[in-house]
This record gives structure tokens, C-alpha cells and sequence, in this order.
């Protein structure tokens, strides 16, 4: 039976990924793993690297480069696997990174085709804030009559000597 | 009827009275309990964003392996952003990347304890035990993060109401605790450093030089961390405040270390546009080459070397007053660098000349020659004193009252549930350092109040054996030397008394009170590592317990028919205390709690 697939949204991006477990959400990134390989989606507004460039940095090589409405790369060294995928939208570039190991190079190619085949864009933005992300609460105002309770011992008190008053008015009242 | 009016206008004016009257929070009033603790991460441990860029996401560290971080380099002043614009902050602490757990094992350790993270109003959770973190830039020098630390912290302490903040600092995050908790004694009450580099080590230079990307794995290749990070003071700041390289056989000075040579990652990151110039002007020689090459690129950026040798001029003699406790936890046993041995050899550019052109090797002839000079090289000589990045000596500071060490790595050990449990006993034992007379009148109260029920049972104990009968004395008499060695043990815990007093439900006055009594040592075996804990509910034994132990482990049941109970029925005394654990109740509870009376009045008096 196919797991059915979970839909996501970071920013304008919508996604679905199937069978893939939550490893981490906050406003600038979503990731995920499955099976050993990993898979973050950000939006980006910043420079990108060059993949050549990357490549050198780990000692890899651009296995394969595609450009067109979105941008492709494959890179590898000996001990990992790049998937590299930009896709421009309005004034950002949403980046979809997978990483594995080299053996995984088709499992990975798999399901990053699944994942792209449910891209779509929402005209509204909306990211996941973490709990750590929210403001620090300050604590709030207690009900006032939790935070200035009724003195009962106060009012007792003056309430007998009230009494005591009134009584004693009323005799010398009486006795007129 | 007049009088119902009376009383009804009575009580509708005594309501706005009562807003004069504000009830007074007891718990807060009577002692400044459970300071807050806030978490300060190491190196790059904050998550930094850029404020000018406007994007959902606008992360540059962590960011991405797609993304050019390069808008996080500096200039060689160690301050003018690369990037002109450039506004960065920290806004988080970084807890989970890239699919590696980064800090998430320190906050879940800590919420496993009655400490929350930035414990929200509800009962008294605000105001008792929360825990807060501080994020930070950690590009820049440990002067420029105080202010900012400073703010945090009064801020804690205003919504808190707490006189003192208890910092506890991973790696880089330690110079600013300590640099804080210096300047600024009477706000903090501790500082507990994890595996704090305040001496430097060797593997912060090497990020400077050979290259290291702090073990960020795929997010960051280690060629990029030096683009980005070379000129970050921060980096520096982490280097060795000693001689730590030497080239054949003699220690190199610090100046020589950082100012001379061309480095490895310096020579990878050379322009090409310098090799033309070199081509143009006909300087091939290797001997030539290099030291054209070392008038422009030889050692660091000499603005921030100047910088941190200041920086560590002040740092290092810095002490705090004895009312901040400083507490040392590092890990232990694991291989790290301690030195470099230092060699200069021939380097490869990897860059042709060809007829005064400068070309990359792909789609060039062979035969034509690259680029040769010289290049200072760090081989890193290793030993298991440390935690895999810091050396042992990077630990060390003469303000510490002691120093403890946990078998894992630098970041392995923040998270380490062992770290969390010897860093809440020390939190423990400093939350009670100044323990309000009320409850220390209660306690010396109780135990003189055990102390006379004791005596009592001790003059009647013969009678008592005979109604126990011979079943009771064929029990005593296995027990006799477990007795022996039970007092035995107290003796020595009296001896040694120092303690401390855990309220873990102060508001309920369901009083459960431990006695730690550190230092005590494995028994027979003096391991200093060692604690016993006795821990009485409402003044009573009820438990005895050897080994670390965290607040949450009070999980205690007594047996009232059983004579001794023990773990698992069957252990001696002395088995169960080796074995961590043990339940008293019956003759022996009394008599414990008659050793532990006895111990407490001779420490706080009757």
C-alpha cells in the first residue's frame, strides 16, 4: 500500500513528500529524512554558489547540470551525494538540497522527481514557527482580584466595629 | 432596610480599598530561590540573519550549501562587513541542523528537569525554575557581545525578579561568561562552563590556517569556513594564549605563529590576478614567488592579531569575586590536537603561467608550469587529554572552585543527559546558598525532634527486640555488619558535611529536602567523583542514595513491614548502597535518621 503523501508550505513553495519524517521546522527552513538521504526546502534571496565552485570546495565533481525553468545540479565526492534544485519565484529562489551517499545517487534522483512533480506556487506566504522562535512571553496580568484579594479580616473587623456603632446609635436612639 | 444599604455601600467602598492591598508573592519574599539559568552556545552555535534583506528567509548561518555566505566574511579590520549593507543578528540558538542534533540534547535534557525553557506564567513557573538562552554573533570579539549579554540578563532578572542570573556556557560561549560575570559580579550568581576553551585551542587556529569547519559537516566545506571566518576576532579569540606550535623542535612565539608564513588556506584562496602580476613582471622562482607573496598574504590579518593579543592581555588575568561560583565540565579522554609541529613546504598553485597569461589547470597544456612556493604547514600533534577540539589547558581558570570531566566530546557533552545532571546539583546546591532562617529553624527543629525520638527508641530497643522475637534477632544479627558499615559511612558523611537543601515542591510544602554531601568519594575506593545523597520527605529518611542523581529520580516508596527494603529484595546494605540505591524503613530507618539529625545539628546547630 503507498503511504500517502503529507503536503507542506514553506513561503510560497506547497510540496508534498511521501513516506519522508520531519527533522526539523522553522520560519527559514523545513527538513526532512528518509532512508538515510535528507532534504531541506528554504527560500533564498541571497547569492548562490557556483557549483563548480562547490564542487572544488569538497573535492567533488558536478556530476550533472540542468538549467531551465528551475535549475538542477548533481554533485558528488566520494562520501556524498548533492542534489541541488533552485526554483525562482517572484523576487526569491527556492532551494531544494538533498544529501545521501553516493550509492543512493537513484533513490535520490527518485524521489526528488516525486518531489518536484507536487511543487506548486500559493499566492500567500506562510512558514512554520518553531516554539523557540515565539517572543519571550511576559507573564501576564493576573485577574485583579487575584492579584488584590479582599483583605476578609479587614472587612470583618470593620464591619463588627460598623455594627458595634450602628448598635449602639440605635439604643441611644431607642432610649430618646 | 437603612442598615442592608449600610452594609451593601460598606463592601462596594472596601473593594477599591483592597487594590491597595497587593499580596506579596511569600515564596519570593522570604529568599531569592532558583535563580534563572541562561544558556550561552558555542561557536557557531546562533542562528544569524541578515535584518536588510527582506525575504522569509534572510538565515545566513546555518543557511545552505547552495547559498554564498560570504556576506558573513569580515574585513581585515575584524569589523567592516565584506558585503556593504550587511546587517546581521542573532536570532536563535541553534538546535538542530542540517539532520545533527546541534544543542537539542542540552534542551532536552533540561526540560527533563523542573526547570522549563523560558517558563511561561502559570503558577509560580515564571518566577521559580526557567531557563533562558542567549544567542549571539559569534564572528565578532568577546568585548563586543557583553553589552548585549548584559541587556539579556536584565532583562531576565526583571521578569524573573531575581536578584542574580546562573550562566552556563558551551565552548566559544564561556570568554563571554566569564568576561561577564567579572564586570558584573552582583548579577550573576554562577557560572557553569562547559567544556570552555578560555586558555584557546589549537583547533580555533587551525580553522585560521589548515582549516576546520567545527565539525559542521556537509552544511559548510571547510575551505568556505575559512573564506567567511578568517577575519572573524571571534575565531581568534579562540586560539591558544600560549606557545602551541613548534618547527624543528623549538616553540615557536605566539607572534612568529600568527604572523608568519603563508598558510595552507591562505595559499588555496590566492587571487589569480596576483599570479598575472607575478607572470608580468617575470618572478617564477619559488624562492621569488614566495616572498612576493609573503609582502601581501603572509600571516593573519595583522589588525586582529593586534586585537586578540590585547584582548588576551586583559581576559586571562581576569578573576571573579568568591560570591560567583564558577564550575568547570569538560570532556574528557577523547583525541585532540594539543600542538601543531610546524613545516614549510613546496606548494603547487595549481595555476599555469602561460606567456604572461594565468589560466586553471583544465584545458591547459601540460607542459607548461604552475606556480611554486613556499607554505607554512600545521601537523597536528594529538593526545586523549581532551574533548576531540579543546586540550585540557584550554580549560583551566583559578577562579573555578572545581572542575569535573564527562567521557564524550565537545559537542557530544553539551548534551549529554550526565552533563545536565551534574550541572542541576551544582544549580541545586547554589540555589539554597543563602537558605532563609524560616526553614532553616524548621529543619534544625525536626532533626532535634527525630534526634529526641531516637534516644527514646534507643532505651527501649531491648524491649522491642523481644517483640519483634528470635526471627528479628537472626535478621539483626546478618545485619550487624551492614549496621557497622552503614555507620561507618555516616561517620564519614558527618566528617565531611557540606550541604544542601533541594525544595523540590517549596510552594506545596510537600517538603522533600536532599542532603549532598559532595566529594564524600566511592566508598573504600576515594573516587572524588562520587556523591551521596540522603534525601528526607517532611523530614524524614527516605532514601539514601550514592552516585549522581537528578531531582526528577525521587521516586521513593516505603515499606513499613519490611525491615529493610531494599532494590531488589535480596542485597546487603552494602551491596545496595554500591548498587545506587536504597529504600530504608523500619529500625534502621530510625536509626539513620538519628545519624542524620545528629548531622545536621552539628552542622547548623541546634
Amino acid at each position: 500500500m503507498a503511504t500517502s503523501a503529507l503536503g507542506y508550505q514553506q513561503g510560497n513553495l506547497v510540496f508534498e513528500l511521501s513516506g519522508w519524517n520531519v527533522s526539523e521546522q522553522y520560519s527559514n527552513s523545513q527538513s526532512f529524512f528518509k532512508n538515510g538521504l535528507f532534504l531541506e526546502v528554504r527560500a533564498s534571496a541571497g547569492k548562490l554558489v557556483d557549483v563548480r565552485d562547490f564542487a572544488a570546495s569538497i573535492n567533488g565533481k558536478v556530476e550533472s547540470e540542468k538549467n531551465g525553468t528551475r535549475y538542477e545540479a548533481i554533485i558528488m565526492n566520494d562520501d556524498s551525494l548533492y542534489l541541488f534544485v533552485r526554483l525562482p519565484y517572484q523576487d526569491k529562489m527556492y532551494l531544494l538540497t538533498m544529501t545521501g551517499k553516493p550509492s543512493q545517487l537513484n533513490a535520490a534522483k527518485t524521489e526528488m522527481k516525486k518531489a518536484l512533480d507536487s511543487v506548486s506556487f500559493s499566492a500567500e506566504e506562510k512558514v512554520v514557527v518553531a516554539d523557540w522562535e515565539k517572543e519571550l512571553k511576559v507573564p501576564d496580568e493576573l485577574a485583579f482580584l487575584a492579584k488584590h484579594p479582599i483583605p476578609w479580616l479587614w472587612v470583618v473587623f470593620w464591619l463588627v466595629i460598623v455594627f458595634l456603632v450602628w448598635r449602639k446609635i440605635r439604643k441611644r436612639k431607642g432610649k430618646k | 432596610m437603612k442598615q442592608y444599604l449600610a452594609l451593601i455601600l460598606f463592601i462596594i467602598l472596601i473593594v477599591p480599598v483592597s487594590a491597595f492591598y497587593v499580596k506579596e508573592d511569600s515564596y519570593q519574599a522570604v529568599a531569592d530561590y532558583h535563580s534563572p539559568i541562561i544558556f550561552i552556545p558555542g561557536v557557531m552555535g546562533s542562528i544569524l540573519e541578515d535584518d536588510n534583506r527582506w525575504t522569509t528567509s534572510d538565515e545566513l548561518w546555518p543557511g545552505n550549501p547552495q547559498e554564498d555566505r560570504t556576506e558573513l566574511a569580515f574585513k581585515e579590520d575584524g569589523k567592516t562587513p565584506e558585503i556593504e549593507g550587511s546587517l546581521i543578528k542573532a536570532t536563535g540558538v541553534l538546535r538542530k541542523t542540517w539532520g545533527t542534533a546541534i544543542y537539542d540534547g542540552f534542551y532536552q535534557s533540561m526540560d527533563k528537569t523542573a526547570y522549563k525553557f523560558r517558563g511561561q506564567y502559570g503558577d509560580t513557573g515564571y518566577l521559580r525554575q526557567a531557563y533562558f538562552d542567549h544567542a549571539y554573533d559569534f564572528r565578532r570579539a568577546t568585548e563586543d557581545q557583553i553589552a548585549n549579554l548584559d541587556k539579556k540578563v536584565n532583562d531576565i532578572r526583571t521578569n524573573t525578579h531575581s536578584k542574580k542570573v546562573i550562566l552556563v556556557a558551551h565552548s566559544m560561549g564561556s570568554l563571554q561568561a566569564k568576561m561577564y560575570a567579572t564586570k558584573y559580579p552582583d548579577k550573576v550568581r554562577a557560572v557553569i562552563l562547559l567544556s570552555g576553551p578560555l586558555n584557546g585551542a589549537p583547533r580555533g587556529f587551525e580553522s585560521l590556517t589548515e582549516g576546520y569547519n567545527f565539525g559542521a559537516g556537509a552544511l559548510i566545506s571547510i575551505p568556505h569556513v575559512w573564506e567567511i571566518g578568517h577575519n572573524w576576532p571571534g575565531i581568534f579569540h579562540l586560539s591558544p594564549n600560549h606557545p602551541f606550535a613548534s618547527m624543528n623542535g623549538v616553540d615557536l612565539s605566539l607572534d612568529d605563529t600568527f604572523l608568519k608564513g603563508i598558510n595552507y588556506q591562505q595559499a588555496n584562496h590566492i587571487p589569480a590576478s596576483v599570479f598575472n602580476e607575478l607572470a608580468a613582471k617575470k618572478i617564477t622562482d619559488p624562492e621569488a614567488v614566495t616572498k612576493e607573496l609573503e609582502k601581501q598574504f603572509s600571516g593573519q590579518s595583522k589588525a586582529i592579531v593586534k586585537e586578540n593579543f590585547a584582548f588576551r592581555k586583559k581576559f586571562d588575568v581576569l578573576q571573579t569575586p568568591s560570591a560567583v561560583r564558577v564550575e568547570i565540565i569538560h570532556g574528557d579522554g577523547q583525541l585532540t590536537t594539543q600542538s601543531f609541529t610546524v613545516t614549510d613546504e613546496l606548494y603547487d598553485s595549481g595555476r599555469l603561467y602561460v606567456s604572461g597569461q594565468i589560466e586553471t589547470v583544465e584545458g591547459v597544456f601540460p607542459q607548461y608550469s604552475t606556480f611554486k612556493f613556499n607554505v607554512r604547514r600545521f601537523k597536528q600533534v594529538n593526545s586523549k587529554d581532551g574533548d576531540e577540539t579543546v586540550h585540557k589547558k584550554g580549560f583551566e581558570w583559578a577562579s573555578a572552585q572545581k572542575v569535573q570531566t564527562v567521557n564524550a566530546g565537545h559537542m557530544a557533552m553539551a548534551g549529554l543527559p550526565e552533563t545536565a545532571e551534574k550541572m542541576l546539583v551544582i544549580v541545586e546546591e547554589l540555589n539554597h546558598d543563602k537558605r532563609d532562617k524560616v526553614w532553616v529553624d524548621k529543619i534544625k527543629s525536626v532533626a532535634n525532634s527525630n534526634l529526641a525520638n531516637v534516644k527514646s527508641r534507643s532505651q527501649s530497643a531491648e524491649a522491642q527486640s523481644q517483640e519483634y522475637g528470635e526471627a528479628y534477632k537472626e535478621e539483626s544479627k546478618k545485619e550487624e555488619k551492614d549496621e557497622k558499615f552503614l555507620a561507618k559511612l555516616l561517620k564519614d558523611i558527618k566528617g565531611r558535611g557540606k550541604y544542601a537543601f533541594v525544595d523540590n515542591q517549596i510552594v506545596g510544602r510537600q517538603n522533600k529536602i536532599q542532603i549532598i554531601v559532595p566529594g564524600l568519594g566511592e566508598y573504600d575506593s576515594g573516587n572524588a567523583d562520587f556523591k551521596a545523597f540522603v534525601v528526607l520527605d517532611s523530614y524524614n529518611v527516605i532514601e539514601v542514595n550514592i552516585g549522581t542523581i537528578s531531582p526528577s529520580d525521587y521516586t521513593v516508596t516505603m515499606d513499613k513491614d519490611t525491615f529493610l527494603a531494599v532494590v531488589d529484595h535480596s542485597m546487603s546494605l552494602k551491596d545496595a548502597w554500591n548498587a545506587d540505591k536504597i529504600a530504608i524503613s523500619g529500625g534502621i530507618k530510625e536509626r539513620l535518621m538519628g545519624f542524620v539529625a545528629q548531622w545536621v545539628t552539628s552542622h547548623i546547630g541546634q
